[in-house]
Protein backbone atom coordinates (compact mmCIF):
# COMPACT_ATOMS: atom_id res chain seq x y z
CA UNK A 1 0.00 0.00 0.00
CA UNK A 2 1.36 3.65 -1.05
CA UNK A 3 2.03 5.38 1.49
CA UNK A 4 0.19 8.87 1.52
CA UNK A 5 1.95 12.87 2.31
CA UNK A 6 1.31 13.81 5.63
CA UNK A 7 0.69 17.42 4.33
CA UNK A 8 -2.77 15.76 2.37
CA UNK A 9 -3.17 13.33 5.08
CA UNK A 10 -4.02 16.01 7.85
CA UNK A 11 -6.58 18.37 5.18
CA UNK A 12 -8.27 15.30 4.39
CA UNK A 13 -8.81 14.60 8.43
CA UNK A 14 -9.36 18.30 8.82
CA UNK A 15 -11.89 18.45 6.54
CA UNK A 16 -13.92 15.45 8.07
CA UNK A 17 -13.36 16.93 11.52
CA UNK A 18 -14.01 20.52 10.49
CA UNK A 19 -17.29 19.53 8.72
CA UNK A 20 -18.79 17.36 10.63
CA UNK A 21 -17.93 19.43 13.96
CA UNK A 22 -19.12 22.50 12.21
CA UNK A 23 -22.76 20.68 11.13
CA UNK A 24 -23.33 19.58 14.60
CA UNK A 25 -22.27 23.22 15.85
CA UNK A 26 -25.08 24.49 13.48
CA UNK A 27 -28.08 22.41 14.88
CA UNK A 28 -26.92 22.54 18.37
CA UNK A 29 -27.04 26.62 18.16
CA UNK A 30 -30.40 26.13 16.10
CA UNK A 31 -31.94 23.63 18.80
CA UNK A 32 -30.84 26.41 21.07
CA UNK A 33 -32.58 29.44 19.51
CA UNK A 34 -36.03 27.43 18.77
CA UNK A 35 -36.03 26.90 22.90
CA UNK A 36 -35.29 22.61 22.38
CA UNK A 37 -33.68 22.67 25.35
CA UNK A 38 -35.53 25.51 27.45
CA UNK A 39 -33.46 27.68 30.02
CA UNK A 40 -30.74 24.71 29.91
CA UNK A 41 -29.12 25.58 26.68
CA UNK A 42 -25.87 25.67 28.89
CA UNK A 43 -25.97 22.07 29.56
CA UNK A 44 -26.33 21.25 26.11
CA UNK A 45 -22.96 23.78 25.32
CA UNK A 46 -21.01 21.65 28.27
CA UNK A 47 -21.62 18.36 26.46
CA UNK A 48 -21.14 19.34 23.00
CA UNK A 49 -18.40 21.27 23.27
CA UNK A 50 -15.67 19.44 25.31
CA UNK A 51 -16.83 16.72 22.50
CA UNK A 52 -15.64 18.93 19.29
CA UNK A 53 -13.22 21.90 20.21
CA UNK A 54 -10.09 20.38 21.47
CA UNK A 55 -10.08 18.45 18.63
CA UNK A 56 -10.53 20.67 16.00
CA UNK A 57 -8.76 23.52 17.65
CA UNK A 58 -5.63 21.23 17.70
CA UNK A 59 -6.41 20.33 14.01
CA UNK A 60 -6.73 24.21 12.83
CA UNK A 61 -3.82 25.02 15.34
CA UNK A 62 -1.14 22.45 13.63
CA UNK A 63 -2.68 23.21 10.11
CA UNK A 64 -1.88 26.95 10.44
CA UNK A 65 1.37 26.32 12.18
CA UNK A 66 2.88 24.09 9.23
CA UNK A 67 1.26 27.03 6.39
CA UNK A 68 3.54 29.05 7.94
CA UNK A 69 6.23 26.49 8.40
CA UNK A 70 6.46 26.05 4.58
CA UNK A 71 9.30 22.85 3.35
CA UNK A 72 10.23 21.53 0.68
CA UNK A 73 10.90 18.31 2.85
CA UNK A 74 7.92 15.61 2.06
CA UNK A 75 6.48 13.43 4.98
CA UNK A 76 5.33 10.34 4.28
CA UNK A 77 2.62 8.32 6.42
CA UNK A 78 1.46 4.82 5.85
CA UNK A 79 -2.03 4.93 3.77
CA UNK A 80 -3.65 2.17 6.14
CA UNK A 81 -3.08 4.51 9.57
CA UNK A 82 -4.35 7.34 7.71
CA UNK A 83 -7.61 5.28 6.26
CA UNK A 84 -7.57 4.17 10.60
CA UNK A 85 -7.71 6.96 11.66
CA UNK A 86 -10.41 8.50 9.24
CA UNK A 87 -12.66 5.86 9.83
CA UNK A 88 -12.24 6.13 13.85
CA UNK A 89 -13.00 10.08 12.81
CA UNK A 90 -15.82 9.40 10.88
CA UNK A 91 -17.04 7.13 14.02
CA UNK A 92 -17.00 9.40 16.46
CA UNK A 93 -18.58 12.39 14.79
CA UNK A 94 -21.35 9.93 13.57
CA UNK A 95 -21.83 8.83 17.30
CA UNK A 96 -21.93 12.08 18.60
CA UNK A 97 -24.55 13.02 15.88
CA UNK A 98 -26.81 10.19 16.74
CA UNK A 99 -27.37 11.82 20.15
CA UNK A 100 -28.88 14.63 18.52
CA UNK A 101 -30.50 13.34 15.90
CA UNK A 102 -32.31 10.36 17.10
CA UNK A 103 -33.42 12.43 20.21
CA UNK A 104 -36.89 12.72 18.52
CA UNK A 105 -37.08 9.11 18.64
CA UNK A 106 -36.13 8.52 22.34
CA UNK A 107 -38.24 8.28 25.17
CA UNK A 108 -35.38 9.56 27.38
CA UNK A 109 -35.24 13.60 27.36
CA UNK A 110 -32.67 15.38 24.76
CA UNK A 111 -29.88 16.30 27.69
CA UNK A 112 -30.60 13.43 29.48
CA UNK A 113 -29.57 11.66 26.29
CA UNK A 114 -26.68 13.67 26.06
CA UNK A 115 -25.51 12.92 29.62
CA UNK A 116 -25.58 9.22 28.82
CA UNK A 117 -23.38 9.50 25.63
CA UNK A 118 -20.62 9.90 27.22
CA UNK A 119 -20.49 6.35 28.53
CA UNK A 120 -19.67 5.67 24.93
CA UNK A 121 -18.53 8.67 23.97
CA UNK A 122 -15.17 8.55 25.99
CA UNK A 123 -13.47 5.27 24.80
CA UNK A 124 -13.91 6.54 21.44
CA UNK A 125 -12.80 10.14 21.96
CA UNK A 126 -9.54 8.20 23.47
CA UNK A 127 -8.78 5.86 20.77
CA UNK A 128 -9.59 8.54 18.52
CA UNK A 129 -7.39 11.15 20.08
CA UNK A 130 -4.69 9.04 20.41
CA UNK A 131 -4.85 8.15 16.62
CA UNK A 132 -4.81 12.08 15.58
CA UNK A 133 -1.78 12.48 17.68
CA UNK A 134 0.15 10.86 14.65
CA UNK A 135 -0.40 13.10 12.29
CA UNK A 136 -1.41 16.26 14.59
CA UNK A 137 1.40 16.42 17.18
CA UNK A 138 4.29 13.56 15.93
CA UNK A 139 7.35 15.81 14.70
CA UNK A 140 8.94 11.95 12.87
CA UNK A 141 10.77 12.97 9.74
CA UNK A 142 11.16 10.38 6.48
CA UNK A 143 12.76 10.74 3.79
CA UNK A 144 10.96 10.38 0.39
CA UNK A 145 10.98 7.03 -0.66
CA UNK A 146 9.33 4.73 -2.93
CA UNK A 147 6.08 2.95 -2.75
CA UNK A 148 7.16 -0.05 -0.48
CA UNK A 149 3.89 -1.84 1.19
CA UNK B 1 -14.06 2.19 111.85
CA UNK B 2 -17.87 1.84 110.15
CA UNK B 3 -19.20 1.59 106.92
CA UNK B 4 -22.35 3.43 106.58
CA UNK B 5 -25.15 1.84 103.96
CA UNK B 6 -24.91 2.21 100.75
CA UNK B 7 -28.67 2.97 99.35
CA UNK B 8 -30.29 5.30 97.66
CA UNK B 9 -32.00 7.33 100.10
CA UNK B 10 -29.27 7.63 102.56
CA UNK B 11 -25.42 9.35 101.63
CA UNK B 12 -23.11 7.32 102.21
CA UNK B 13 -19.50 8.28 103.32
CA UNK B 14 -16.80 5.75 102.70
CA UNK B 15 -13.79 6.06 105.54
CA UNK B 16 -10.96 4.48 104.04
CA UNK B 17 -9.98 0.80 105.06
CA UNK B 18 -6.76 0.12 106.27
CA UNK B 19 -5.88 -3.47 104.80
CA UNK B 20 -6.29 -6.73 107.36
CA UNK B 21 -8.52 -3.77 109.11
CA UNK B 22 -11.94 -5.31 110.46
CA UNK B 23 -15.06 -2.95 109.84
CA UNK B 24 -18.72 -3.39 110.74
CA UNK B 25 -21.48 -1.28 109.12
CA UNK B 26 -25.55 -0.75 110.67
CA UNK B 27 -28.28 -2.32 109.41
CA UNK B 28 -30.23 -0.40 107.01
CA UNK B 29 -33.51 0.24 106.48
CA UNK B 30 -33.98 -1.28 103.18
CA UNK B 31 -32.63 -4.58 104.26
CA UNK B 32 -29.57 -6.04 105.96
CA UNK B 33 -27.31 -6.03 102.95
CA UNK B 34 -25.28 -3.95 104.14
CA UNK B 35 -21.57 -5.39 105.19
CA UNK B 36 -18.10 -3.99 106.56
CA UNK B 37 -16.45 -5.31 103.74
CA UNK B 38 -15.51 -4.27 99.72
CA UNK B 39 -17.86 -6.99 99.07
CA UNK B 40 -20.25 -6.16 100.96
CA UNK B 41 -19.70 -2.36 98.93
CA UNK B 42 -19.68 -4.08 95.80
CA UNK B 43 -23.46 -5.64 96.71
CA UNK B 44 -24.81 -2.47 97.95
CA UNK B 45 -23.99 -0.72 94.55
CA UNK B 46 -25.02 -3.58 92.55
CA UNK B 47 -28.45 -3.44 94.43
CA UNK B 48 -28.67 0.11 93.83
CA UNK B 49 -28.09 -0.78 89.79
CA UNK B 50 -30.84 -2.78 89.72
CA UNK B 51 -33.51 -0.89 91.78
CA UNK B 52 -32.59 2.66 89.20
CA UNK B 53 -32.98 -0.09 86.40
CA UNK B 54 -36.37 -1.51 87.58
CA UNK B 55 -37.40 2.17 88.12
CA UNK B 56 -36.82 2.95 84.74
CA UNK B 57 -38.54 0.29 83.24
CA UNK B 58 -41.72 0.70 84.65
CA UNK B 59 -41.77 4.24 83.54
CA UNK B 60 -40.90 3.48 80.19
CA UNK B 61 -43.42 3.37 77.90
CA UNK B 62 -43.35 1.73 74.35
CA UNK B 63 -44.20 3.07 71.23
CA UNK B 64 -47.82 3.40 70.37
CA UNK B 65 -49.10 0.45 68.35
CA UNK B 66 -49.70 0.99 64.91
CA UNK B 67 -53.12 0.36 63.48
CA UNK B 68 -53.53 -2.22 60.62
CA UNK B 69 -55.33 0.92 58.52
CA UNK B 70 -53.64 3.11 55.87
CA UNK B 71 -53.34 6.83 55.39
CA UNK B 72 -57.47 7.19 56.92
CA UNK B 73 -55.70 7.18 60.55
CA UNK B 74 -53.08 9.89 60.11
CA UNK B 75 -53.18 13.66 60.05
CA UNK B 76 -51.27 14.48 56.77
CA UNK B 77 -50.52 17.65 58.06
CA UNK B 78 -48.80 16.51 61.47
CA UNK B 79 -45.72 14.92 62.45
CA UNK B 80 -45.83 11.75 64.82
CA UNK B 81 -42.58 11.20 66.41
CA UNK B 82 -42.86 8.18 66.15
CA UNK B 83 -39.33 7.53 64.85
CA UNK B 84 -40.80 5.76 61.67
CA UNK B 85 -39.42 7.37 58.20
CA UNK B 86 -42.24 9.07 55.81
CA UNK B 87 -42.46 6.79 52.91
CA UNK B 88 -41.37 3.73 54.07
CA UNK B 89 -43.31 0.88 54.62
CA UNK B 90 -47.23 0.60 52.83
CA UNK B 91 -48.67 2.45 55.81
CA UNK B 92 -48.26 5.91 57.33
CA UNK B 93 -47.62 5.96 60.57
CA UNK B 94 -50.14 7.17 63.00
CA UNK B 95 -49.91 11.01 63.99
CA UNK B 96 -51.02 13.11 66.52
CA UNK B 97 -52.80 15.96 65.00
CA UNK B 98 -52.61 19.01 66.55
CA UNK B 99 -56.30 19.63 65.67
CA UNK B 100 -57.92 16.98 66.88
CA UNK B 101 -60.79 15.60 65.09
CA UNK B 102 -63.87 14.57 66.52
CA UNK B 103 -64.01 10.69 68.10
CA UNK B 104 -66.19 8.41 66.57
CA UNK B 105 -67.10 10.98 63.45
CA UNK B 106 -65.19 9.40 60.89
CA UNK B 107 -63.54 12.43 60.27
CA UNK B 108 -60.51 10.59 62.20
CA UNK B 109 -60.54 8.40 59.38
CA UNK B 110 -59.82 10.38 56.68
CA UNK B 111 -56.23 12.21 55.97
CA UNK B 112 -55.79 15.90 56.30
CA UNK B 113 -55.93 18.00 53.31
CA UNK B 114 -54.08 21.37 53.63
CA UNK B 115 -55.87 24.23 54.72
CA UNK B 116 -56.14 26.93 53.68
CA UNK B 117 -55.49 25.14 50.31
CA UNK B 118 -52.71 25.86 48.05
CA UNK B 119 -52.90 28.72 45.66
CA UNK B 120 -54.41 27.28 42.54
CA UNK B 121 -54.09 27.86 38.59
CA UNK B 122 -58.11 28.32 38.50
CA UNK B 123 -61.25 27.85 40.24
CA UNK B 124 -64.47 28.30 40.39
CA UNK B 125 -67.92 27.67 42.35
CA UNK B 126 -70.00 25.06 41.29
CA UNK B 127 -73.68 25.87 41.94
CA UNK B 128 -75.54 24.33 44.16
CA UNK B 129 -78.34 22.49 41.49
CA UNK B 130 -75.86 21.19 40.04
CA UNK B 131 -73.45 19.79 43.37
CA UNK B 132 -77.14 18.61 44.49
CA UNK B 133 -79.36 18.30 41.56
CA UNK B 134 -83.13 17.94 42.82
CA UNK B 135 -81.85 16.43 46.11
CA UNK B 136 -84.50 17.34 49.02
CA UNK B 137 -82.10 16.51 51.37
CA UNK B 138 -79.00 16.95 50.47
CA UNK B 139 -76.16 15.28 52.56
CA UNK B 140 -72.86 15.29 52.11
CA UNK B 141 -72.56 12.09 50.77
CA UNK B 142 -74.86 12.81 47.84
CA UNK B 143 -72.92 15.72 46.87
CA UNK B 144 -69.73 12.95 46.58
CA UNK B 145 -72.03 10.93 44.58
CA UNK B 146 -72.50 13.47 42.16
CA UNK B 147 -69.18 14.83 41.92
CA UNK B 148 -68.20 11.13 41.52
CA UNK B 149 -70.59 10.28 38.51
CA UNK B 150 -69.52 13.29 36.76
CA UNK B 151 -65.88 12.57 36.99
CA UNK B 152 -66.73 8.93 35.78
CA UNK B 153 -68.50 10.14 32.89
CA UNK B 154 -65.58 12.66 32.73
CA UNK B 155 -63.34 9.82 32.14
CA UNK B 156 -62.11 9.73 35.49
CA UNK B 157 -61.27 6.45 37.17
CA UNK B 158 -59.48 7.22 40.62
CA UNK B 159 -59.75 10.10 43.06
CA UNK B 160 -58.81 10.61 46.94
CA UNK B 161 -60.79 12.24 49.44
CA UNK B 162 -59.40 14.47 52.62
CA UNK B 163 -60.77 16.11 55.46
CA UNK B 164 -60.72 19.79 55.25
CA UNK B 165 -63.23 21.74 57.66
CA UNK B 166 -66.52 21.28 57.84
CA UNK B 167 -66.98 19.14 54.80
CA UNK B 168 -64.38 16.97 52.83
CA UNK B 169 -61.83 17.42 49.37
CA UNK B 170 -62.23 15.25 46.67
CA UNK B 171 -58.92 15.53 44.17
CA UNK B 172 -59.27 14.05 41.15
CA UNK B 173 -55.99 12.25 39.19
CA UNK B 174 -53.71 14.56 37.14
CA UNK B 175 -54.62 13.99 33.62
CA UNK B 176 -52.35 15.24 30.85
CA UNK B 177 -53.77 17.99 28.42
CA UNK B 178 -53.78 20.32 25.43
CA UNK B 179 -53.52 24.04 25.93
CA UNK B 180 -56.85 24.32 24.53
CA UNK B 181 -57.74 22.30 28.07
CA UNK B 182 -58.86 19.68 26.23
CA UNK B 183 -57.37 15.62 27.20
CA UNK B 184 -54.12 15.25 25.37
CA UNK B 185 -54.07 12.08 23.44
CA UNK B 186 -52.05 10.25 26.20
CA UNK B 187 -54.45 11.35 28.74
CA UNK B 188 -53.07 9.47 31.65
CA UNK B 189 -49.59 9.84 31.27
CA UNK B 190 -47.61 11.85 33.86
CA UNK B 191 -44.62 11.86 31.46
CA UNK B 192 -44.27 13.98 28.34
CA UNK B 193 -45.14 11.33 25.38
CA UNK B 194 -42.37 11.75 21.95
CA UNK B 195 -43.98 12.70 19.23
CA UNK B 196 -45.36 9.12 17.02
CA UNK B 197 -46.46 10.73 13.52
CA UNK B 198 -43.59 10.09 11.52
CA UNK B 199 -42.60 12.62 8.75
CA UNK B 200 -40.00 14.69 7.39
CA UNK B 201 -41.43 17.79 9.03
CA UNK B 202 -42.74 16.10 12.08
CA UNK B 203 -39.07 15.07 12.22
CA UNK B 204 -37.55 18.15 12.00
CA UNK B 205 -39.83 20.26 14.18
CA UNK B 206 -39.58 17.42 16.71
CA UNK B 207 -35.51 18.06 16.19
CA UNK B 208 -35.63 21.86 16.75
CA UNK B 209 -38.65 22.29 18.88
CA UNK B 210 -38.91 20.97 22.44
CA UNK B 211 -42.10 18.86 23.14
CA UNK B 212 -44.07 20.24 26.10
CA UNK B 213 -46.57 19.21 28.34
CA UNK B 214 -49.43 20.35 30.38
CA UNK B 215 -51.28 19.18 33.61
CA UNK B 216 -54.15 19.34 35.29
CA UNK B 217 -55.47 18.09 39.04
CA UNK B 218 -58.70 19.42 40.16
CA UNK B 219 -59.78 19.88 43.63
CA UNK B 220 -63.79 19.69 44.45
CA UNK B 221 -63.53 21.70 47.92
CA UNK B 222 -66.74 21.07 49.93
CA UNK B 223 -67.28 22.89 52.69
CA UNK B 224 -69.13 25.38 55.05
CA UNK B 225 -66.09 27.60 55.88
CA UNK B 226 -64.90 30.34 54.08
CA UNK B 227 -61.79 30.23 52.82
CA UNK B 228 -58.65 31.95 50.83
CA UNK B 229 -56.49 29.83 49.38
CA UNK B 230 -53.26 31.14 50.37
CA UNK B 231 -50.89 28.31 50.58
CA UNK B 232 -47.95 27.98 48.55
CA UNK B 233 -48.51 25.98 45.42
CA UNK B 234 -47.69 22.32 45.19
CA UNK B 235 -45.38 21.11 42.45
CA UNK B 236 -45.99 17.86 40.04
CA UNK B 237 -44.77 15.08 42.39
CA UNK B 238 -47.00 16.73 45.42
CA UNK B 239 -49.92 16.69 43.12
CA UNK B 240 -49.59 13.28 42.13
CA UNK B 241 -49.09 12.08 45.73
CA UNK B 242 -52.75 14.05 46.47
CA UNK B 243 -54.40 11.00 44.57
CA UNK B 244 -52.09 8.09 46.49
CA UNK B 245 -52.45 9.63 49.90
CA UNK B 246 -56.28 9.98 49.42
CA UNK B 247 -59.16 7.59 50.86
CA UNK B 248 -61.16 5.81 48.34
CA UNK B 249 -64.55 6.74 49.78
CA UNK B 250 -66.03 9.13 52.74
CA UNK B 251 -66.91 7.22 55.54
CA UNK B 252 -69.74 6.61 56.44
CA UNK B 253 -70.70 9.04 59.37
CA UNK B 254 -69.20 12.01 57.32
CA UNK B 255 -71.53 10.55 54.04
CA UNK B 256 -74.71 11.09 56.67
CA UNK B 257 -73.92 15.00 57.48
CA UNK B 258 -76.35 17.12 55.67
CA UNK B 259 -75.12 19.97 53.09
CA UNK B 260 -76.59 22.82 54.79
CA UNK B 261 -77.15 26.33 52.99
CA UNK B 262 -73.74 26.99 54.52
CA UNK B 263 -72.56 24.59 52.10
CA UNK B 264 -70.53 25.49 49.23
CA UNK B 265 -68.56 23.09 46.57
CA UNK B 266 -64.96 25.25 44.75
CA UNK B 267 -63.03 23.49 42.09
CA UNK B 268 -59.51 24.28 42.26
CA UNK B 269 -57.96 23.60 39.44
CA UNK B 270 -53.53 22.85 39.44
CA UNK B 271 -52.13 23.32 36.13
CA UNK B 272 -48.38 22.02 35.49
CA UNK B 273 -46.12 23.10 32.83
CA UNK B 274 -43.07 21.47 31.44
CA UNK B 275 -41.03 23.17 29.29
CA UNK B 276 -38.78 20.33 27.90
CA UNK B 277 -38.96 17.11 28.91
CA UNK B 278 -35.75 17.68 31.17
CA UNK B 279 -37.66 20.06 32.93
CA UNK B 280 -39.84 19.54 36.09
CA UNK B 281 -43.47 20.87 35.85
CA UNK B 282 -43.82 24.04 37.27
CA UNK B 283 -47.40 25.07 38.44
CA UNK B 284 -49.19 27.87 36.03
CA UNK B 285 -49.88 31.02 37.73
CA UNK B 286 -52.51 32.21 36.40
CA UNK B 287 -53.88 29.75 34.19
CA UNK B 288 -54.75 31.10 30.68
CA UNK B 289 -58.36 28.85 31.23
CA UNK B 290 -60.50 30.05 33.65
CA UNK B 291 -61.93 27.58 36.28
CA UNK B 292 -65.53 27.04 34.19
CA UNK B 293 -63.21 26.46 30.95
CA UNK B 294 -61.20 23.80 33.07
CA UNK B 295 -64.11 22.09 33.98
CA UNK B 296 -66.04 22.33 30.42
CA UNK B 297 -63.24 21.39 28.89
CA UNK B 298 -62.52 17.85 31.07
CA UNK B 299 -66.00 17.25 30.56
CA UNK B 300 -67.26 17.00 34.52
CA UNK B 301 -69.38 20.52 33.74
CA UNK B 302 -71.33 18.44 31.69
CA UNK B 303 -71.26 15.36 33.64
CA UNK B 304 -72.92 17.52 36.67
CA UNK B 305 -75.54 18.50 34.31
CA UNK B 306 -74.17 22.26 33.59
Amino acid sequence: MRPIPMRQARRRLAVIWLAGGGVLFVIIVLQSIFGKFGDKVDEAFQWFLPAIVPTCSLILGVLLASALALSREVKLVDRFVYRLTAALSLAYLLMVSLSILMSPFSETPPLELMRQSNLWLGPLQGLVGGALGLFFVSKEKENPVDGGG
Amino acid sequence: MRWSCCSPVQTATYPRVDEGAEVTAPMSRQGDFCRSSLRAKGRCVLATALALSALVLASCKGPPAAPGHGSEDGCAACGDGSGVPEGEGDEPPPVECDEPKEAGSGEDELPEFEWPPPKPSASVFVPRDLVLGADAAPTLGSSAARLEAALTRAGFAEWGYYHVPGGFALVSRLEQIERDGNPHRDRWAVDVSPRRAFSLWTYVSALFSATTGRFRVIVFVVTDTPFRPTAPPPDGPTAIAWLEQGMTGLPAPVRGRPYTTEHTCKALIYEFFKATPDHDAAIELPSHLDGRAHLTKAGIWGGLGG
